[in-house]
């Protein structure tokens, strides 16, 4: 301990690793830890009127949580909440795999450049405006039913926004381009001398991405997943823009929670959700054997 | 063998058009509409070409209003984000200690968090411990805590790289601490912190979920998009979003083209 | 002008492990002293003891009669030449140099004027308004240098600078230091483990093993009169053949070795019963037709190597042992094929006895 602060001092002297304890303590404990703490602790205590705020009642409770475990609509929200992130997860994996192996390690010289600035240019167009793009598309008088009338497919419009579908195929839109930079970083610094080896060997195409590929390219997978998943189930605009009264998410749950002023009930399941968003990070470390390290570089 | 070989071509491209349809042909259905003078925002009907919709949007005070505390913002938030996400990028990287993972992982937490959660523990902390209401400050710190998290991960990448007999070398010719940072240090980080400046100020004026529960009353421009396609859809939006859209493409064409004469130079 | 060093009881710790052990040794001001050793054996620590960047476990180093101790490298009479140099990439040449008179807050105009002073000293002309990148390893070499020198500094520190030219810009380069150091008068600290720098450059040498200064002394006595094994091991080639000493002679033992009785020097005085390993550099190994002269070997010829100047040949003995020797090509050594059985012989004065160290580093 005294060698670390010696050679802290000795390093980055006293203005140096004070800079670094100021930044960082205020970071840590202001913005991080106290506010996560304090929300953990709202969603322990009931709800209270004001004058009974430090009172005989305001004792710390599970109340919150058994209300929701006890709320059928609530529960089933959340599981359709976990279900359907993770169908978005997927369908983004399964689209990006490849486009990101092609940027990497296919294609060469500038034509890079150009197909990278293709992705580049509607990841930078806000959220909201992407989701409403499709809103434009999927609404009843919207551009593909149109287009489907017009070709005689159908006669009355479709009310595509019913059910889930138009928020997931939203949301996959919107969050894809939070899953081809990550793997497209790692296997970008995977040697191509490794793929003509093994196809000089005799592999087949599919032998050498199970084999070489895939391991490799883990880390990106397991944070492209980590950040689908996240974005996900924490979106609030996708339902807001795209859903239907029918296709309430679980985000949606907790704003009408705040909106009826019951912050404690909103803490309890703002808490659920980061717990679940949690276990999935935790899920996809273990799948994929990597590191926390690994995973944010 | 040659022919299954254009086969693969072939599939490779037709998936690689396809892929690109789906990027970008809502965002041209999107730009076609701003000009369409149709009130609803749809192609067809076809009304005729216009540019009302961009008068309209430039006459709506209330966009200006958010435009302007969207600045505000962005650059709070970029204010706070780069020095303390370079203090965290040179506590990892410069000192050695025992719980330096465990610190890491606590210090990346915020980009694991979903925004929703971010938001509403800044606003409950905030509005009710420290009695700042929900306001820009609140949706500044929201913002800020995990913005910094990127931005210390994209100095640390770069911090990791430096050569530390650069700073042994400037002490031993008799420099002082504060000489070797602003003078070998610095220089050397500069690349990352404008790439960290540039981000955290993306970040923020794109954000939503975060600053949606943690502004309380007040509007940034994705909050006041938000409001506005809730309630009224009017092709002013579709508007909005070309002028977006045009900005991003003559941003990254900029960023492309200094990048190509900066690569030139260097070799 | 140069100042001197005394490291004085240096013992320098990480963890379990010494770096550095009771290290004691004085270099003289304006002296040109090189540390030798293989890797691993303590001598850059000892260099970042010397410059600041460090303060050792146990000990003093004074420079110029100062005590150093807990003085920071910014604060020391010292300049250091890094092993990969250090140079400063977003800087140019000029600005490299004029670092350390930068930070001095010395005025731009009398910089200038002492920069180019330094640029004219090292040969750098036309290269002041590039940057690093842009030159020749030479040059970075030379800029390192006058980096350096430009702090007036009274002790350089040098970590194996040279290690990474080509052979001939490094023979160059070592004429070229050489030279700076007499006409600047600085104490040079020079750290290798190419003995061949060491012995050609040096006033005088310490060899290093493992933490420890086996022996300290000017280069020629280095390598004619190892004090230990392990220097006499490390520096040059040397034939070794073991045994136990069964009589003193004045200054000289003999030994009785697996090959018989030989007598040679006993530097370090062992006593009668000691075992020991006797040291015999090749080139003081020469072929007789005496059948009945002292130290005599019979050997068989077992390989030529012709090398130019001289030839390599390597002997058995009967009992199996190699040795090498050198036959000089001036016409005064007998030619002499493979598989052919000689007797070779050496002086007493060329070898010597020395106690069983721990040599295997070398």
């Amino acid at each position: 301990m005294r060698d670390f602060w010696k050679n802290a001092l000795r390093d980055l002297g006293k203005i140096g690793v004070a800079y670094i304890i100021i930044t960082v303590g205020i970071w840590l404990v202001f913005m991080i830890l106290i506010p996560q703490l304090i929300m953990f602790d709202y969603s322990l205590r009931p709800m209270l009127a004001l004058r009974d705020i430090g009172g005989p009642k305001d004792v710390w409770t599970l109340k919150n949580y058994i209300v929701f475990f006890t709320n059928k609509l609530h529960m089933a929200i959340f599981f359709k909440t976990i279900w359907s992130s993770f169908i978005v997860t997927l369908v983004a994996l399964a689209i990006c795999y490849p486009i990101a192996f092609y940027l990497a390690k296919v294609v060469r010289g500038g034509k890079v450049g150009l197909l990278m600035l293709g992705l580049i240019i509607p990841y930078w167009i806000n959220e909201l405006l992407r989701l409403f793009a499709w809103q434009l598309i999927l609404a009843d008088s919207g551009i593909l039913n149109q287009l489907l009338i017009l070709l005689g497919i159908i006669v009355d419009p479709i009310n595509f926004r019913a059910g889930n579908g138009a928020v997931i195929l939203g949301m996959t839109y919107a969050y894809i381009l939070f899953m081809v930079f990550p793997i497209y970083n790692v296997m970008e610094s995977l040697d191509r001398n490794q793929l003509d080896a093994a196809r000089d060997l005799g592999a087949s195409w599919l032998r050498i991405h199970r084999r070489i590929v895939m391991p490799h390219a883990k880390p990106g997978i397991a944070v492209g997943c980590t950040m689908t998943f996240m974005l996900a189930a924490g979106t609030v605009a996708a339902p807001q823009l795209l859903g239907s009264p029918s296709s309430f998410w679980f985000t949606q749950v907790i704003n009408t929670n705040f909106e009826c002023a019951n912050w404690n009930q909103g803490a309890a399941y703002a808490t659920v959700l980061m717990l679940l968003c949690m276990i999935f990070m935790f899920i996809m470390l273990k799948i994929f054997k990597v590191g926390l390290k690994e995973l944010t570089q | 063998m040659k022919s299954s070989k254009s086969i693969f071509r072939i599939v490779v491209g037709a998936y690689l058009a396809l892929f690109f349809a789906y990027m970008f042909l809502p965002l041209i259905f999107m730009t076609i509409i701003a000009f369409n003078a149709n009130e609803v925002p749809q192609i067809t009907p076809w009304k005729g070409f216009t540019f009302m919709w961009f008068g309209e949007l430039a006459k709506d005070e209330q966009m200006w209003k958010a435009l302007l505390n969207s600045f505000i913002v962005a650059f709070s938030v970029v204010a706070i984000s780069v020095p303390i996400g370079l203090g965290g990028a040179l506590l990892l990287t410069r000192l050695q200690f025992k719980a330096r993972d465990f610190v890491y992982g606590v210090l990346v937490s915020p980009i694991l968090t979903p925004g929703i959660i971010l938001g509403i523990s800044t606003f409950l902390f905030w509005d009710s411990y420290m009695n700042v209401p929900g306001g820009l400050w609140t949706a500044i710190l929201g913002q800020a805590t995990f913005i910094t998290s990127y931005c210390m991960l994209l100095i640390m990448s770069r911090a990791q790289r430096f050569d530390l007999t650069q700073e042994e070398a400037a002490f031993d010719l008799g420099a002082s601490h504060r000489q070797v940072f602003w003078k070998i240090t610095l220089p050397f980080l500069r690349p990352a912190l404008i790439s960290s400046v540039a981000l955290a100020f993306m970040q923020s004026f794109d954000n939503y979920n975060t600053t949606l529960f943690a502004i309380g009353v007040e509007q940034t421009l994705p909050i006041y998009i938000g409001t506005k396609l809730r309630s009224f859809i009017s092709p002013a939006m579709n508007a909005l979003a070309v002028v977006f859209i045009a900005l991003t493409i003559i941003g990254a064409i900029t960023y492309e083209y200094r990048r190509r004469r900066e690569l030139i130079k260097i070799r | 002008m140069g100042q001197d060093v005394e490291i004085a009881d240096v013992s320098m710790r990480f963890g379990d492990f010494y770096a550095a052990r009771d290290i004691n040794v004085h270099i003289e001001a304006g002296e040109f002293f090189s540390f030798l050793g293989p890797s691993g054996c303590g001598k850059t620590t000892l260099l970042r003891l010397v410059s600041g960047f460090m303060d050792p476990t146990k000990g003093q180093i004074k420079i110029g009669g100062k005590d150093m101790i807990g003085i920071g490298s910014n604060n020391r009479p010292t300049a250091m030449i890094f092993q990969n140099l250090a140079l400063f990439p977003l800087m140019t040449v000029m600005e490299n140099i004029g670092f350390g008179l930068e930070v001095r807050g010395m005025p731009k105009v009398e910089r200038i004027k002492k920069v180019e002073e330094l640029i004219e000293l090292v040969d750098l002309f036309g290269t002041g308004n590039r940057y690093v990148s842009e030159l020749s390893g030479g040059q970075m070499q030379r800029v390192a240098i006058a980096r350096a020198l430009a702090v007036n500094p009274a002790v350089l520190l040098l970590d194996e600078p040279l290690s990474a030219l080509d052979l001939k810009l490094r023979h160059h380069m070592r004429a070229e230091l050489r030279n700076i150091q007499r006409r600047t008068g600085v104490t040079f600290i020079y750290i290798t483990h190419d003995q061949t720098e060491a012995l050609t450059m040096s006033d005088r040498v310490g060899v290093m093993s493992i933490g420890k200064l086996e022996q300290v002394a000017v280069p020629d006595v280095i390598y004619n009169n190892p004090a230990t094994a392990f220097v006499a091991s490390f520096v040059g080639e040397t034939n070794r053949l073991q045994g136990t000493i069964s009589n003193i002679d004045g200054e000289y033992a003999v030994l009785n070795t697996a090959s018989g009785p030989f007598s040679c020097k006993n530097p370090q005085r062992m006593s009668k019963g000691e075992e020991g390993t006797i040291f015999i550099r090749p080139e003081t190994v020469f072929m007789t037709k005496e059948s009945n002269a002292s130290n005599l070997l019979a050997c068989g010829i077992q390989n030529l190597s012709f090398e130019g100047a001289y030839a390599v040949v390597t002997l058995k003995t009967e009992q199996g042992q190699l040795l090498t020797m050198r036959l000089n090509n001036d016409g005064t050594a007998p030619s002499v094929k493979a598989d052919e059985n000689v007797n070779v012989t050496f002086n007493r004065e060329n070898a010597f006895v020395l106690k069983n160290g721990d040599s295997s580093s070398a």
